[in-house]
């Protein structure tokens, strides 16, 4: 799988995450999907993805 | 079916690097990447931190005027401590320096303050990832795979040396046996019944760890340790002497990471242990001339000013790290990362590392400026015995001043050193008159240990 697919599959896991943590009413879970946006965020980072310098600055992805 | 999935697909454990696509994409396309993510920065530290919106706008300059990595460098206000000391002195902790809210901040760390007072740390959980994850750039490309097992001969307080080696090593996936608390005697046998494969402390702590082994009867290469992971002193890669030693003690294979507490774990160790690679997915950086402030070509010493893309609770953009570094790019490994041949050369202030701990000339002075009864006529010899630097603090007492008196004037000293400086220094009060006068704030460290383990350019 080159860099541009795996960016491509991690933006979909990305979107699911974001939309678990909007929903969610359970600290539990959302924070378990905060650290999984922030390692999805660092795998983008690490593959040269256009991504800003931290996930709270980021749109949400749809 | 209850068996274990394997920890790692057979692909990314074969691979030579920890991130193929980084370590090796070429250098064109990652000053690209350079750029782009510099822009991100700016932004982010001019909208959320207080200190660098006014040091731009006193610039005259706003983040859309980056457009260049030469603009980032002629254009962007150089930063030192300094200005971030004052400011969170003025309004602690952090003073206008961070950009994130108090609710992000996951861990807080200090400089050892050996400038007089310690700059704060900020880091967010973000922070703490990558900032480990530059530990395990360097830990791959030696060998150091998940399944090692890691002892940190380290106290935890406050500073972030070996914090950052336990995030990395975390990040790795490999065992942690945490050492702090314990006697060098304790370590050794720590380290007998544990049998840990990576052995994480300062240069001369292993080597005096190694010695102690020997009178315990111990012989320090029989034992587990297959790898020795330094940081905090010039290492394996900046000395070869030291390589030597290490090596031979522990049977093992050393290596380093050159990195600064407030910025990153900025580099690592080449598998050809001539030298460090920068960490560039955590940090951009070039080399400037301490003196003129201009660029310093490939291949000529300057001044190391770094940018870390991991400290997003309190940014450091082009900051001074007073490190003098010869940088390269291209190398046998395969890296396209910069290549810092020797490490840290030298420093473009009177700084020193003694045990760990960067010992300012500056700090030592104010200090000897507070005590009634001292001259300004001082000076500071470094030594090494049984693998250990010691420093020796010869002052001059006050011409008047009582003989009688000047046992626990020395004593006074020792006792404000180590409390302001946190390390333990010697001192020697000599006659008046005795010590060589100089007419300029000049270097009064007299370096006489081995040259061998000496920095480069203090040969």
């Amino acid at each position: 799988m080159d860099a541009e697919e795996t960016i491509s599959k991690i933006d979909r896991a990305r979107a699911i995450v974001q939309e678990i943590r909007d929903t969610i009413d359970s600290p539990m879970i959302e924070r378990c999907m905060q650290l999984a946006e922030m390692n999805l965020h660092w795998a983008k980072w690490g593959l040269g993805g256009d991504v800003e310098i931290t996930p709270e600055l980021e749109e949400r992805i749809v | 079916m209850s068996t274990v999935r394997s920890f790692w697909n057979p692909r990314s454990s074969a691979s030579p690097y920890w991130n193929p696509y980084l370590e090796t994409m070429p250098r064109e396309k990652l000053d690209a990447l350079h750029l782009k993510r510099l822009k991100s920065l700016l932004r982010y530290a001019y909208d959320n931190s207080p200190f660098y919106r006014r040091r731009f706008q006193e610039a005259g300059i706003t983040p859309d005027d980056i457009r260049t990595l030469e603009d980032f460098k002629t254009k962007v206000p150089i930063t030192d401590k300094s200005d971030f000391i004052h400011l969170q002195e003025e309004n602690p902790p952090y003073g206008q320096t961070g950009a994130m809210p108090e609710e992000y901040i996951a861990h807080h760390c200090e400089t050892s303050g050996t400038t007089g007072i310690p700059l704060r740390i900020p880091y967010t959980m973000y922070d703490t990832e990558r900032y480990g994850e530059g530990w395990v750039y360097g830990f791959w490309a030696i060998g150091i795979r998940p399944q090692d097992t890691f002892y940190f001969a380290f106290n935890w307080g406050l500073f972030a040396g070996f914090w950052s080696g336990y995030w990395g090593v975390r990040r790795l996936g490999g065992k942690v046996y945490s050492g702090g608390g314990q006697t060098t005697e304790g370590h050794i046998r720590l380290i007998q019944r544990l049998r840990p494969t990576v052995l994480l402390s300062t240069p001369t702590y292993a080597l005096y760890m190694a010695e102690v082994a020997r009178d315990m009867g111990v012989d320090p290469a029989s034992l587990s340790i297959k790898y020795t992971y330094h940081a905090g002193e010039p290492g394996p890669c900046a000395l070869p002497a030291v390589r030597k030693q290490l090596d031979e003690s522990w049977g093992a294979i050393s290596c380093e990471c050159y990195g600064v507490a407030e910025l990153n774990s900025l580099t690592f160790g080449c598998p050809t242990r001539e030298g460090v690679h920068l960490d560039e997915t955590n940090t951009f950086s070039w080399s400037r001339d301490p003196d003129t402030g201009e660029e310093v070509p490939e291949g000529q010493i300057g001044e190391n000013i770094v940018t870390t893309y991991v400290n997003n609770a309190q940014p450091l953009i082009n900051y001074r790290t007073h490190d003098l570094v010869e940088r390269h790019y291209g190398c046998v490994c395969g890296r396209t990362w910069g290549f810092l041949r020797g490490v840290v050369l030298g420093r473009s202030d009177f700084m020193v590392t003694i045990r760990g701990t960067n010992v300012y000339q500056s700090a030592v002075e104010k200090i000897l400026g507070d005590i009634s009864g001292v001259s300004t006529h001082y000076q500071m010899i470094l030594t090494r015995e049984k693998g250990l630097d010691r420093m020796l603090v010869q002052v001059e007492p006050v011409k008047e001043y009582p003989q009688d008196k000047v046992g626990q004037l020395g004593e006074e000293i020792g006792k404000a050193i180590h409390q302001t400086l946190k390390v333990r220094l010697e001192v020697e009060p000599v006659p008046a008159g005795s010590l060589p006068r100089y007419e300029l704030k000049t270097k009064r460290i007299i370096d006489q240990r081995p040259k061998e383990i000496r920095r480069a350019l203090d040969r």
